[in-house]
């Protein structure tokens, strides 16, 4: 990602191509080259003063349809035609196909080809047609990987953003749903689509999106990183900007409630702008179940999300600095534990959490049949073994047991991954400090929290910045729909 | 950018490595370094008058050979008395610092001992140490140790009873269950050493030997055959001008809660020749009312209002015709004693336990702004009336027939 | 309310300064009121409320016509540019000095109960490179700090009255007579000193939105913090009664010192006072802001840097060494602070009504 193979070699960066010359075949095969998947197709009119040739890449396009409807019907009116003729009647529709474009130059042209359109040239008057007959290649629609249901539409988004935008215009059958595209990428030019409904979306929001989008300026644009980084406007924030989501059915739902869907071709996910706070401890289920029960869950995870940020810094506060907050029995239990153990809990709580990482990462790496083994191997020595070394002490496999699985509650990956971080440095400032030292940090992260904009919109709404409306409307808790008061804000 | 990252970094380094020195940031202990005590006592050293602070803590334990490591090996844990003299308490705190390698804490104190003597010399000195302490908690429970040193108190609870800690924590809950709920916290001592007269009550304990008959019982348990001594609540302990002068006698202690409406129950037992009867006083109302004479407070009358059940006749008769009548009127004149000899200590000491001046002050404000200096005079020689009425509910049992 | 890019709402502003007015009054009232106004010291809250209102009309009122204005153009339009000058000369030095003054408080308070003996320099200084980085970003991040904020503290603040709720005796509350009407009278100054704050909060008056509202949301703002004051004494002479109240220099510690919740969780006054925190961060940033936005409008430069930077520095060095303890803050407090505060931030607004009303300029 950061090219550091490139060091100490002279590698040129790619400037943006900008093909110049005549609209004609011949020019587009120079641009193409000599790769053996480019097709190239001289329709036959019986007249040597007729060039007309049809390119387009294997691979991409619909053999048939190109045959049947395209290339048939202009054999059949080809015959003793003048190209302008055949390009008069193939404007008018003597060529059955509803998507078909006007080439205005060898740029549009070229790019038409590596998108899977046929452009048929007609050389002599620098003129092409392009016909939108793609057959890319592409998986069928699955269930989502990491966002399962129990009750809810169970499609998931697909590389192919041509199949995307079609789940979502089945699923929003509203006139006022718009899909605007740009095509974004020097090297690998790639389609992204915003998707939003008119008179719903905040226009000033639609507006800076088109800005980002359109002041991207990388060779390529495939993988999901690279975008985020190019439309947050705190880059180096660690805290997740961007919501993402492989169900159709959220992405809609996001949509009507006025944020704005971003469709990137090449990439199974869906992007929804702006993602606040609020929106990473929101659950697909949570709308399929009873509110109370929705709303307790909710709640559990805003109490999580305090536990698992807070707890081994808590920890060491209480038995380094201020004994006093402990129950006296517990306290003797905890100093009887402790016995023999050589470390200070600040550094037993870092081994902790520095071995919980890595059987996370260690997880993740390994094929899904021996990860479980790791789970329990880690478990066992981590847990049992070190404690009867006298190596830690239980209180703190408990402690950093907890948070982990409290960590696992947030919905969000990113945002887990994030509160991660933060763990590790309240930890330090606890050490340093105690409650003092929590308190500082946690005002930190609030403070840097409260700082964040996401294209304009302050990162805790609804809970700053809204005059004090709908902060528990569906955050903390869920309220049922008619309680909304009609349309969300 | 990159470069404020760097520099940041160094920062956090910079600031972990030197916010770890005792210089910056000195209150750093390890849990397994500390001491924890929960009782604590204070004394006066005669002649020397130098102090004296005792904590009990727990002891090494001594593990039994067959215990596995992760078994709970209570069973040699025993408790010990570690007593520092010096100048000041907080000398004496800092004296204990490191003594066995330990950093001795008094965040965990739940209870404090004052010898009688130190509690006879005066309260201020022990009670600025504890508001000055802010590891000390403001609910702690005070005590006064009866006819001993706190010292002397905990060293030989240790030696004859099983669990001192526990012994001394459930002396409040004694305090509640014997119908008085009066455990003084190390608050109220301030409140009444910060008030104008420096005076109140203290709760006192005792170490009480079984076969002593100080109390309205004897307890004798056989299986605690070692152990001859017991942990009594000994009633209250008088303060004035922030020193002990003196103990409550059982009728006063009695007379004092019956006034202050203290008891949940009152057991009384009354005795008429060989006859025995049992009464429980459920409910006491108790109103004072101030008699005037041309702006002279003339007289208090205190009216109790007593209601009570029969718990046990002896010869199980029915006193609901004859012996009723004589039995409220015997109950009223047995309360009628103690609140009268309540009252002469609380003239005699003019200390105002039974919130006469109090209730004054609050029924009269006015009354009491102009008479304020005269009040305080006159009230050792106010004429107190005590007017008892009593009222027996449930007066049959098992072995008297019940008349329609 | 709709967001506006650049300003805060006033609500935000309003919330700003009772976040900000916590951490003085948990200092200030309890042990002040019970000295003054002994059992009586709970009638003070209803009583500020009188002067508390008029207050926020007579800003209100200065208001009216300057609805994108601060406190500069509206002292401009009535005194002109001398006296304004001379009057914002006068602000930006005393709050600047009240800015030293909380940031010397909260030293004294987390080195007093949390972290003892620690090296309160070290500890102040921290502190003003956090609250001078944070005056150096946008002042719309301090309002939205202070709505989250002041949530927890009432969370926080409630758990505890409830917690201590049993243990408050009605008799260290009354008797209360005509004889302490003078006492509650005097005892009103001070609190009403703190909220005369509402004044120099529109200094930054230019960055906060829909004035309009002022009065709306200055009202419920002094209600709330009446019923904070109100809750606050309760608590510490409820419960320890005013004659040892008034012996601390921070009674409601030894209140929380007294919290039990479910008789197994005790002594979470390290806790909440590590909470409190930001409190203090959130005054001693809301008066370097004012104290920025002062010498913005007093000297010509512009790049706010060259302000922030030696401001910092002046405050932590009059932190340090103006006063030698605490008890020397408490004196000044108590014998001059309050009545400072009360003609600067009280009755010149009032005087600028006057004189604005008879030149019809407000």
């Amino acid at each position: 990602m950061f090219n550091l193979w490139q060091i100490d070699r002279k590698v040129k960066e790619l400037p943006q191509i900008t093909i110049k010359g005549k609209l004609t075949s011949d020019k587009a095969k120079e641009v193409l080259g000599d790769s053996n998947d480019v097709l190239v197709k001289d329709i036959y009119t019986g007249n040597k003063s007729v060039k007309i040739q049809a390119i387009g890449i294997d691979g991409l396009i619909d053999s048939d349809v190109i045959d049947n409807y395209v290339l048939r019907p202009f054999t059949n009116i080809a015959l003793n035609k003048t190209e302008k003729d055949l390009y008069e009647m193939c404007k008018n529709g003597v060529i059955y196909h509803i998507s078909q474009k006007e080439i205005k130059d060898i740029n549009e042209a070229v790019e038409n080809i590596l998108q899977g359109n046929t452009v048929v040239f007609f050389d002599h008057l620098e003129k092409a047609v392009s016909f939108d007959a793609k057959n890319l290649p592409a998986r069928s629609i699955t269930e989502p990987e990491n966002e399962s249901v129990l009750k809810g539409a169970k499609d998931a988004f697909i590389e192919s953003i041509r199949v995307n935008t079609g789940l979502v215009r089945k699923k929003l059958k509203t006139p006022m749903l718009r899909l605007e595209s740009f095509t974004v990428g020097k090297e690998a030019v790639t389609k992204l689509n915003i998707v939003y409904i008119e008179g719903v979306t905040d226009e000033d929001l639609l507006n800076k999106v088109r800005e980002k989008i359109k002041n991207i300026d990388m060779n390529d644009l495939i993988s999901a990183g690279k975008f985020e980084i190019c439309m947050k406007d705190y880059k180096y924030s660690l805290f997740p900007q961007l919501l993402f989501t492989e169900r159709v059915e959220k992405f809609c739902a996001n949509i009507c409630d006025g944020k704005v869907g971003v469709l990137i071709d090449g990439l199974p996910i869906a992007y929804l702008l702006p993602g606040v706070f609020s929106t990473y401890f929101q659950a697909p289920e949570d709308y399929s179940q009873n509110y109370v029960l929705s709303s307790g869950i909710r709640l559990l995870r805003y109490i999580c999300f305090i536990i698992t940020l807070v707890l081994p810094a808590l920890y060491i506060a209480i038995t380094m600095f201020h004994h006093e907050m402990m129950p006296t029995d517990l306290a003797i239990s905890i100093i009887e534990s402790k016995e023999g153990v050589p470390f200070d809990t600040a550094v037993e709580i870092v081994i902790m959490l520095v071995a919980f990482e890595l059987l996370l990462e260690a997880s993740l790496r390994l094929p899904k049949t021996i990860g479980s083994t790791i789970s329990i191997i880690g478990g066992l020595i981590v847990g049992e073994a070190a404690v009867n070394a006298k190596f830690i002490s239980p209180a703190v496999v408990v402690i950093i047991a907890f948070t982990g699985i409290t960590g696992f509650v947030i919905p969000n990956q990113e945002m887990s991954n994030a509160l991660r971080v933060c763990r590790i440095f309240l930890v330090i400032c606890a050490s340093l400090a105690g409650m003092f030292g929590i308190s500082f940090g946690l005002l930190f992260i609030l403070y840097y929290l409260c700082s964040i904009e996401v294209l304009g919109v302050p990162y805790m709404v609804p809970f700053v910045a809204n005059g004090g409306k709908n902060m528990l409307k569906d955050t903390i808790i869920r309220l049922p729909r008619d309680l909304f008061g009609g349309k969300d804000d | 950018m990159i470069k404020r990252i760097y520099f940041f970094i160094y920062l956090v380094i910079f600031i972990v490595f030197l916010s770890w020195s005792e210089k910056i940031i000195p209150t750093r202990n390890e849990i397994s370094e500390l001491q924890l005590s929960r009782v604590a006592g204070f004394d006066v050293e005669e002649p020397s008058k130098k102090v004296q602070f005792s904590l009990v803590v727990d002891s090494e334990k001594e593990k039994s050979k067959n215990a596995s490591s992760d078994q709970n090996s209570n069973s040699g844990k025993k408790e010990n008395v570690i007593t520092v003299t010096s100048d000041t308490f907080a000398m004496c705190l800092q004296g204990l610092q490191g003594y066995r390698e330990k950093t001795f804490t008094t965040g965990h104190i739940k209870n404090i001992l004052i010898g009688e003597n130190a509690a006879k010399n005066g309260l201020v000195e022990e009670f600025d140490f504890a508001a000055r302490n802010y590891d000390l908690r403001f609910d702690t429970n005070v005590y006064v140790t009866k006819d001993t040193s706190a010292k002397d108190f905990l060293i030989t609870g240790t030696k004859e009873v099983s669990s001192l800690n526990a012994g001394i924590e459930n002396l409040s809950t004694t305090l509640r269950g014997a119908s008085a709920p009066g455990d003084y916290k190390v608050v109220d001592i301030l409140k009444m050493l910060t008030s104008e007269q420096k005076s109140g009550l203290i709760p006192a304990v005792e170490l009480v030997k079984e076969e002593e008959e100080k109390k309205e019982w004897r307890i004798e348990n056989s299986e605690e055959k070692g152990e001859s001594v017991r942990m009594e609540v000994a009633g209250y302990g008088i303060i004035k001008d922030a020193k002990l002068i003196s103990f409550f006698s059982e009728e006063e202690l009695h007379g004092y809660n019956t006034v202050n409406e203290n008891y949940i129950n009152l057991m009384l037992t009354l005795k008429n020749g060989e006859e025995k009867v049992g009464i429980d006083i459920s409910d006491i109302k108790v109103k004072k009312n101030f008699v005037f004479s041309k702006d002279k407070l003339e007289e208090v009358k205190l009216e109790i209002e007593l209601v009570g059940d029969i718990t046990e006749v002896s010869d199980g008769k029915n006193l609901l015709k004859e012996g009723l009548s004589f039995y409220e009127q015997k109950t009223s004149e047995m309360v009628t004693n103690y609140v009268l000899d309540a009252v002469k200590k609380s003239q005699e000491t003019d200390v105002d336990f039974l919130k006469i001046k109090q209730s004054f002050r609050m029924q009269h404000p006015y009354r009491y702004e102009k008479m304020k200096d005269d009040f305080e005079k006159e009230f050792s020689t106010l004429p107190v009336t005590v007017d008892v009425q009593t009222t027996i509910n449930k007066t049959y049992g098992m072995f008297s027939v019940v008349e329609e | 309310m709709e967001i506006t890019k650049g300003k805060i709402s006033i609500r935000q502003a309003y919330i700003i300064v009772i976040l900000a007015l916590t951490a003085p009054s948990l200092r200030v009232i309890p042990n002040y009121v019970a000295r003054i106004a002994k059992e009586a010291g709970w009638e003070t809250p209803f009583l500020v409320i009188i002067p508390g209102v008029i207050l926020v009309y007579v800003i209100n009122s200065l208001f009216q016509k300057h609805q994108e204005d601060s406190l500069y153009e509206v002292f401009m339009s009535v005194f002109g540019k001398t006296i304004t000058k001379i009057i914002f000369l006068v602000y930006g030095i005393w709050i600047v000095f009240l800015c030293s003054m909380y940031l010397r408080m909260f030293g004294e308070r987390f080195v007093g109960t949390l972290l003892f003996n620690a090296n309160m320099r070290a500890l102040l200084g921290l502190m003003m490179i956090f609250v001078g980085i944070a005056v150096l970003k946008k002042f719309e991040t301090l309002g939205r700090l202070s709505e989250i904020l002041l949530l927890f503290f009432i969370i926080l603040f409630t758990t505890v009255t409830l917690a201590i709720l049993p243990q408050i005796h009605l008799e260290n509350l009354y008797p209360v007579t005509y004889y302490d009407t003078l006492p509650v009278l005097k005892s009103v100054l001070p609190v009403f000193s703190l909220f005369s704050y509402i004044t120099p909060l529109m200094i930054l008056g230019d960055k906060i939105s829909h004035k309009d509202k002022l009065k709306t949301y200055g009202k419920r703002a002094l209600y709330v913090l009446a019923a904070f004051f109100l809750m606050l004494i309760l608590s510490t002479v409820g419960l320890f009664g005013y004659s040892v109240s008034q012996q601390f220099i921070f009674p409601y510690y030894f209140v929380l010192n007294s919290v039990s919740l479910f008789g197994n969780v005790e002594r979470l006054e390290s806790l909440f006072i590590s909470t409190w925190l930001a409190s203090d961060f959130t005054i001693v940033l809301f008066f370097l802001f004012m104290a920025k936005q002062t010498a913005q409008k007093l000297l010509p430069i512009k790049k706010q840097i060259f302000y922030v930077i030696p401001l910092c520095i002046v405050i932590y060095v009059l932190a340090v060494m103006v006063f030698r303890n605490v008890s020397q803050v408490e004196q000044f407090a108590s014998n001059i602070l309050y009545y400072i505060n009360i003609g600067l931030f009280a009755l010149i607004p009032l005087i600028a009504l006057i004189v604005g009303k008879v030149r019809k300029v407000v």
